[in-house]
């Protein structure tokens, strides 16, 4: 959050900046550097029923469309520390789904995946779920009701122990993509009370109208997912850090993306 | 008599002529010290009564010569006659005082400006070439006068902006601080008065907070940094705030595009206590109220700038000053946003003239920089507040052995305290703070360093400073392995010594003169750093952190050699130099990749320490004097880091790395109306990481990066001009008028490149490039009574 209010600070700055100097913007050919074809792992257990999915794609340079090579016929398999033990199918081309395996919270899942002679290994602990004890749709206190809205979840961090959040917005039933990630530093054991902003279109705040169908989903992530997706949102924002990194993958290296066991609790309101 | 008495004592009348010669010699040379006599003084301005440190005293028949200390005062002895006194200062008309010297004598010199000192040669004398023959190497000074002249961006004249332009000195567009030959922002001790200033630029670095009506002059020392400085490791830049005005009230100011300054200076006491108050704001937001969008309307974005000075000379031995800085940057945004941040300083100082040997000044001083967030939604309120504060005791001594031999040594103890953030959260009836632990560090220095002309060929300034910093209690102190892994805590009360380091710092510097127009000089010095700034931004942000040193973080420690050559042409109207140097610099931080530096308790955890280095060649040539003057200034350079844990342990590109630097600076009067002036500069565009490839993960395309700071940015460079048209010069009102065009030629250099996926076809990802300025003209209207 403070981390957050930092950010912010920073790049309303930036923006404050641009702003005053009316500067501009063009699309320019840059010449950069080519990647190898390194391999993409990304996927999750959840305490939901499931089948789990598990995706499987490789990198291209950066000029190429956005068109990711997927990777078939790996062999993939999840298993956990009380023995059980699922051999993913390919339903699709690089998409790979579990047969039997059971997430609970407290478990320890390993994922493993083998594909041209290389193994990559990933393992994840599922954190205990946290209940979110309300939601609502607020608005700037000094900005009016007529000013940007967004939605308000209150939860109660378990105290004693390190929590990792990752909060999730569906509305009418798409997911949407910001990444709202949350710890429980400054605040173990706490009423938490945290904005979900999302963004509507042409860059402002989403915007709600009665009848819309807000879901919110807070879930239980372990201390690497948390650090993974942290280093998601950093190179998803813009590109000012002076060292850039990839978000630091649970898996064995060179693997990119995560392995993630997580729980997950979840709210719905209908706009009034 | 002392005939008789040698024949007395029976010696033979040969030896007894020897031992007469002997005795007259002997006695001649006791009578030839006791019949020297003392000249002494103060220099200073006609008008306003201020001290011209630094002016020269030479004495034309005896080929001796001196320069006016702090006080402005000077003295020096010499045998009975008749003597001129030369008497020069740089903007000043040069003075010829005819000295009778009998017996001690006071002489107080009053210099006028040479206001055509751009227009006409100056009558050269031996001092023109003190870039030849001093043993400084590596040094440069600028008159406030000097750098007025050169255009700026939207017309605020910037003494930051115009050191820039010097080869050694590097920064881009945007770019809060500069980088001195490799060193980072961080490494340059920027001193106003005296005081520290941590943060010297406002709005991102495109102004910097000294308010150039404050300040009479500056130095830098890009190498050879003498012994009495120290803190450190690449640069110095003394900055001298005016006097006040001793005769008469005065003031000056001017109204530009983007702020308006006032300054005052007046008597208090006349010739003996004087104030001089000067203040800026800049009012860009002003225009944002005439906006109709109401979120704009009540947008705040503005910095201001105060300065103080009072003076007070109590007799001719002694002077004191107090002297004060305040400024701040405003951002924000209605009542939800307020981003506010700036530094602080305060100097008191008291020079003392003993007699013509000694001298004394002692100073005490206090800076600080802080900035807070306060962010408002919903009835929570969150409020962050993050400060670096530092109080110093200094006493120095200077000691005028003879005129061939100046020592200066003193002490110094300074108490340092960071509090990187305290986090206050308010909601309904909740209030909750958050305090990362406060680091607090002891520094105390003892210095001496000698100045000394060896023969006419030869000059050194040598010494030796001792540094001991001390990391003090409360708090959890973490050992960390040397790839940033904590291994263990261990727990110190309050003012508890953790650790102490000591450091021993040689200064050397020599010059050997062949002639009077061509020199060459060497250098070696070592210097430490004991305050370190972690910023994780391309161009540095308000929020980067200071961290002193610590139990991982080791005293920083610059090894610079330096050799340069020295030429005058044409009777010191052109100056030549160039100068090599090669700096090694060890424990110096950087991050690990995806450091969380904002705001964490164990940011020491996030840091990696490894080494850097730095070479190259600058060439300078300068025309001093003239109608026209100005410089070329050209620097091929190169600057590397290797940290353990990035690029796999090989050195790579620090971000200041620039292989070519280019300035060319010209000023030409036209009239005695109309000044033009051009700059032109060129470089190599930073080293940055950019990525390499992309990946879809987490419903996202990624970018991929490969190793750290293997692209460039591209090229930059731009063409500035400007002219001054002095409107009205009377004894009592000049007002003047100054032009500029910033970035003439429009060239789109980038500010930041970013990329993202193309907004019509989102199967295509791009590279954007954003632009600040491209030709921004500006006029400012000054005035002077």
């Amino acid at each position: 959050m403070e981390m957050k209010c930092i950010r912010f600070a920073y790049i309303a700055f930036v923006l404050a900046l641009s702003f005053l100097f009316s500067s501009c913007e063009k699309v320019i050919d840059l010449k950069l550097k080519n990647s190898d074809a390194g391999i993409v792992i990304e996927g999750a257990v959840t305490d939901q029923p499931g089948p789990y999915r598990i995706k499987i794609s490789r990198k291209v340079n950066f000029d190429q469309p956005n068109v990711f090579p997927s990777v078939s016929g790996a062999s993939v398999i999840i298993s956990d520390n009380i023995g059980s033990r699922d051999t993913l199918k390919e339903v699709r081309p690089g998409v790979y789904e579990t047969q039997s395996i059971v997430g609970v919270a407290g478990n320890t899942y390993t994922l493993s995946v083998g594909d041209q002679g290389n193994t990559y290994t990933g393992q994840s602990v599922m954190p205990s779920p946290v209940i979110i004890d309300s939601i609502s749709i607020d608005y700037f206190l000094f900005g009016g009701p007529d000013s940007a809205k967004f939605v308000k979840v209150t939860f109660k961090d378990p105290e004693g122990v390190k929590n990792y959040y990752r909060i999730l917005e569906v509305f009418n039933g798409d997911t949407l993509n910001g990444i709202h990630l949350e710890d429980d530093n400054f605040r173990d054991g706490q009423r938490i009370t945290q904005p979900v902003f999302e963004d509507g279109e042409d860059g402002n705040f989403q915007t709600f109208k009665s009848g819309d169908v807000v879901t919110i989903l807070l879930l239980s992530i372990d201390e690497n997912t948390y650090k993974y997706l942290r280093g998601v949102e950093a190179v998803t924002d813009g590109g000012q850090s002076s060292s850039p990194a990839n978000p630091p993958s649970n898996l064995s290296r060179p693997a990119l993306g995560c392995f993630s066991a997580h729980a997950v609790t979840s709210r719905t309101i209908i706009v009034k | 008599m002392i005939l008789s008495k040698v024949y007395n004592l029976g010696l033979s009348p040969y030896k007894g002529r020897l031992l007469l010669l002997v005795l007259v010699f002997l006695v001649s040379f006791k009578s030839y010290s006791q019949t020297k006599h003392t000249i002494s003084g103060i220099v200073k301005d006609s008008e306003t009564g201020d001290a011209l440190i630094g002016a020269t005293v030479s004495v034309k028949e005896a080929g001796t010569g001196t320069v006016a200390n702090e006080n402005g005062y000077y003295s020096f002895s010499l045998p009975e006659g008749n003597y001129t006194l030369m008497v020069n200062f740089f903007g000043y008309k040069t003075r010829e005082i005819k000295v009778d010297l009998k017996k001690d004598v006071t002489v107080n010199i009053s210099m006028s400006e040479d206001v055509d000192e751009l227009k006409e040669v100056v009558v050269t004398t031996e001092k023109k070439n003190d870039n030849i023959t001093k043993a400084e190497i590596g040094v440069e000074k600028l008159e406030v006068k000097e750098i007025n002249k050169i255009p700026v961006l939207l017309g605020e004249k910037d003494i930051i902006k115009s050191i820039q332009l010097i080869p050694g000195v590097k920064s881009g567009e945007g770019t809060a601080g500069f980088y001195v030959r490799g060193g980072g922002v961080d490494q340059n001790l920027v001193l106003l008065d005296d005081a520290p200033i941590y943060n010297a630029s406002h709005l991102l670095g495109f102004f910097s907070v000294f308010n150039s009506d404050a300040i009479n002059d500056l130095t830098i020392y890009k190498g050879g940094i003498p012994a009495q400085f120290g803190g450190r490791l690449s640069s110095v830049l003394d900055i001298k705030s005016n006097e006040g005005n001793y005769k008469k009230v005065s003031a000056n100011g001017g109204i530009g595009l983007i702020s308006s300054r006032l300054n005052i200076e007046a008597p208090i006491v006349k010739d003996k206590a004087s104030i001089m108050v000067a203040g800026r704001r800049s009012y860009a937001d002003l225009f944002l109220k005439l906006s109709p969008d109401e979120g704009i309307k009540n947008s705040r974005l503005y910095f201001y700038d105060l300065n103080g000075k009072l003076t007070f000379r109590l007799g001719e031995k002694d002077r004191v000053f107090i002297s004060g800085y305040f400024g701040r940057d405003v951002l924000g945004y209605k009542k939800l946003f307020n981003f506010d941040w700036g530094n602080a300083a305060a100097t008191v100082k008291w020079m003392h003239t003993f007699n013509d040997k000694w001298y004394s000044s002692t100073s005490l001083i206090h800076s600080d920089y802080r900035y807070r967030i306060k962010l408002d939604f919903s009835g929570t309120s969150l409020f962050i507040i993050s400060k670096i504060n530092n109080d110093q005791l200094k006493q120095d001594f200077q000691y005028v052995q003879s005129p061939r031999s100046k020592f200066n040594f003193g002490v110094i103890t300074s108490y340092l305290k960071v509090v990187p953030g305290i986090v206050t959260t308010k909601s309904d009836n909740t209030e909750n703070e958050e305090k990362l632990s406060n680091k607090v560090g002891w520094e105390n220095a003892a210095y001496v360093s000698h100045e000394f002309k060896y023969s006419e060929k030869l000059n050194f300034i040598y010494g030796l400073r001792l540094t001991s910093f001390s990391v003090l209690g409360p708090g959890d102190f973490l050992d960390i392995d040397k790839n940033g892994n904590t291994l263990d805590t261990t727990t110190y009360g309050s003012g508890k010594i953790v650790k102490t380091y000591l450091n021993l710092e040689p200064r050397f510097a020599a010059s050997y003169i062949f002639n009077e127009k061509t020199s060459i000089k060497a250098s070696y010095c070592r210097t430490t750093q004991n305050v370190h700034l972690l910023s994780n931004s391309t161009s540095g942000s308000p929020t980067d952190q200071w961290i002193p040193t610590s139990k991982y973080v080791k005293p920083e420690i610059g090894d610079q050699v330096s050799v340069g050559y020295f030429r005058n042409f044409n009777d010191d109207k052109f100056q030549f130099s160039a100068e090599a140097y090669y700096k090694n610099m060890q424990n110096q931080v950087d991050f690990k990749n995806n450091a969380e530096l904002s705001l964490n308790n164990n940011v020491e955890n996030q840091i990696l320490i490894g080494k850097g280095r730095a070479y190259g060649i600058e060439f300078f040539l300068k025309k001093k004097y003239g109608k026209f003057n100005g410089w070329i200034g050209y620097t091929i350079s190169k600057t590397e880091r290797k940290f353990d844990l990035i690029n796999d342990g090989a050195y790579y590109p620090a971000k200041q790395d620039r292989r070519h630097d280019i300035s060319i600076v010209g000023i030409y009067e036209l009239s005695p109306k109309w000044t033009l002036s051009g700059s032109w500069v060129y470089y190599t565009g930073n080293a940055i990481t950019f990525p390499s490839g992309k990946y879809y993960a987490d419903n996202r395309v990624l970018f991929y990066y490969g190793d750290r700071n293997q692209d460039r940015m591209p090229d930059y460079h731009r063409l500035d001009i400007g002219a001054t048209w002095i409107r009205k010069k009377t004894e009592k009102f000049e007002s003047s008028w100054t032009f500029s065009i910033y970035n003439l030629y429009g060239r789109a250099n980038p500010y930041m490149i970013y990329f993202r996926e193309n907004k019509t076809d989102a199967s295509k990802t791009e590279a954007v490039k954003v632009t600040l300025f491209k030709m921004v003209p500006s006029f400012t209207y000054n005035f002077k009574f």
